[in-house]
């Protein structure tokens, strides 16, 4: 039950929020975190929200590979190569996914 | 009109990536080389949640580690651990009158003891009695508002679901003629009895959604007490992959610590509104796992001033104390074993004989984060990475 579902949030009404779970479906769950507002990119778990998506630390995670990389790649050159494909790909594929609009707000 | 950037997308597009996964394998590949040199035994990595074992198994994470990597599961599926006894009361309460409700992957779970020859309850409703299939306590609590007959609610579910009940509560959306079988379970206590009873473990994966309301920190006791590297991990192919290179990384280092690998929802403080709540409605009490027994503060009950929402107080219905507590799996079941790591899905002789998710015959065949449902469906170990 870690099972968790991402959803935008279209609307709230006191403890009360409508959730676009994308492909046409959309349901109505608790307001399981403070502050949440339409817009808000959520995890919804058993109808209630049990966290928010946070863009901002999106990448931290592969900060954290280059850091371990940077320590491996004192004596490993291979693992600092690595690191730098990936910052690579993951350079291209955020920017492709941007460029393509994913979500379109509505008006 | 804008573009949005949908993080939906966005984390289905990086965190699935089947050349990022490729980079990360040949990470851990490296990593491994280098620990082999330092340790002789295999590495043993615990996915502690059932989620997790079904990113693994799903995406074929075990074909592509090297041969010393090994990931076994381990007690992260609230079903799989519910005590039989819950279910047995759940099927009574339905066949005495009560309307029973229950999420869908609780539906099929197999007591030890038929009553009146309902061993699930789904068989309580093929033999027409009132069990209704909900997928949240939310959508429970409007319909028995609706006909007001006495129902319950089977409440089973880890600290992620638990907030479920307490918030639905708070907001006064219990009609007063629904009750729960509170079955809510901690995690951090069970993660402390696998590792102290169950050989060695080399690093765990900890739970993601369970960490968004419990906070990274409660995992802390892992590398602190017991010396074994943690990571809280996202539920990706390349989250676990990332999780796997991480705790190789140290592994190598000599220095287990406790790392959020899912920091775009997990914090270390965790979802302070939905700790609140549960520790407004609910006590820490020694809790029955099924299979494996007593654990120490490991389940939530109702306080006694709530206790008017308590099933078996409203019903007479007496839970087993420690004493009384007894095996509650089938014969030839080894769930327990698989839940705690120390088997694999494919060791039981019942696995895909006697006990196959259409027919489950032990728990950890029903849910959908059962081990041996996942192995069943996705073919155990996997061999294709799908990414
Ligand atoms: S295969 Fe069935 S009987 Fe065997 S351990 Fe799994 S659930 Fe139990």
């Amino acid at each position: 039950m870690c099972l968790g579902v991402y959803g935008r949030v279209l609307g709230v009404t006191g403890e009360l929020a409508v959730v676009d779970f994308g492909g046409g479906l959309t349901k109505e769950v608790l307001v399981g975190v403070e502050d949440v507002k339409g817009g808000d990119y959520v995890v919804v778990h058993a109808g209630v929200i049990v966290s928010r998506l946070s863009e901002k630390d999106f990448a931290q995670v592969f900060s954290i590979l280059e850091e371990a990389a940077r320590r491996i790649g004192e004596n490993n050159q291979e693992a600092m190569k690595y690191l730098e494909r990936v910052r690579v790909r993951l350079k291209e594929k955020t920017e492709a996914t941007h460029l393509a609009g994913g979500d379109v707000d509505r008006p | 009109m804008a573009h949005a950037k949908d993080l939906r997308t966005l984390t289905k597009s990086v965190f699935r990536d089947g050349v990022l996964a490729g980079e990360i394998v040949k990470m851990i590949n490296d990593y491994w080389e280098q620990v082999k040199l330092k340790e002789t035994s295999v590495v043993k990595i615990m996915n502690f949640c059932g989620t997790h074992e079904y990113a693994s198994t799903h995406y074929g994470i075990r074909s592509v580690l090297p041969p010393g990597v090994e990931l076994v599961a381990g007690p992260g599926c609230p079903v799989c651990i519910t005590p039989s006894f819950y279910v047995e009361a759940a099927v009574k309460l339905a066949i005495e009158g009560v309307t029973v409700y229950t999420y869908g992957d609780s539906y099929k779970l197999p007591a030890v003891k038929a009553v009146d020859g309902c061993r699930s309850l789904s068989d309580a409703r093929m033999m027409g009695h009132d069990v209704r299939v909900v997928y949240s306590f939310l959508d429970a609590a409007r319909d028995a508002a609706t006909h007001k007959k006495p129902s319950v609610f089977l409440a089973v579910g880890f600290e992620t679901t638990c907030p479920a009940y307490a918030s639905a509560i708070s907001n006064n959306l219990v009609p007063p003629n629904l009750t729960l079988i509170m079955a809510g379970r901690l995690t951090p206590p069970a993660a402390k009895y696998s590792v102290e009873r169950v050989g060695k473990v080399s690093g765990v994966i900890a739970p993601g959604h369970v960490s968004t309301i419990t906070g990274a920190g409660v995992w802390r006791f892992l590398p602190e007490e017991y010396g074994v590297p943690a990571v809280v991990a996202g539920f990706e192919p390349l989250d676990v992959l990332i999780a796997i290179a991480l705790i190789l990384r140290q592994i190598l280092e000599g220095e287990p610590r406790l790392e959020i690998e899912y920091s775009r929802t997990v914090t270390w403080e965790g979802n302070r509104k939905a700790k609140a709540l549960l520790e407004r409605y609910f006590e820490v009490v020694d809790a029955a796992w099924r299979g494996i027994g007593f654990i120490e503060r490991s389940g939530l009950a109702f306080r006694e001033e709530y206790s008017d929402l308590d099933a078996f107080r409203v019903y007479g219905i007496r839970e087993p104390s420690r004493e009384e507590w007894r095996h509650d799996l089938l014969p030839g079941c080894i769930c327990g074993q698989v839940i705690l790591g120390s088997a694999k899905p494919s060791d039981c002789k019942m696995f895909m004989k006697a006990c196959t998710p259409g027919t489950p015959y032990g728990p950890c065949m029903v849910s959908t984060e059962g081990a041996c449902s996942i192995w069943a469906r996705m073919g155990g170990s996997g061999v294709v990475l799908e990414v």
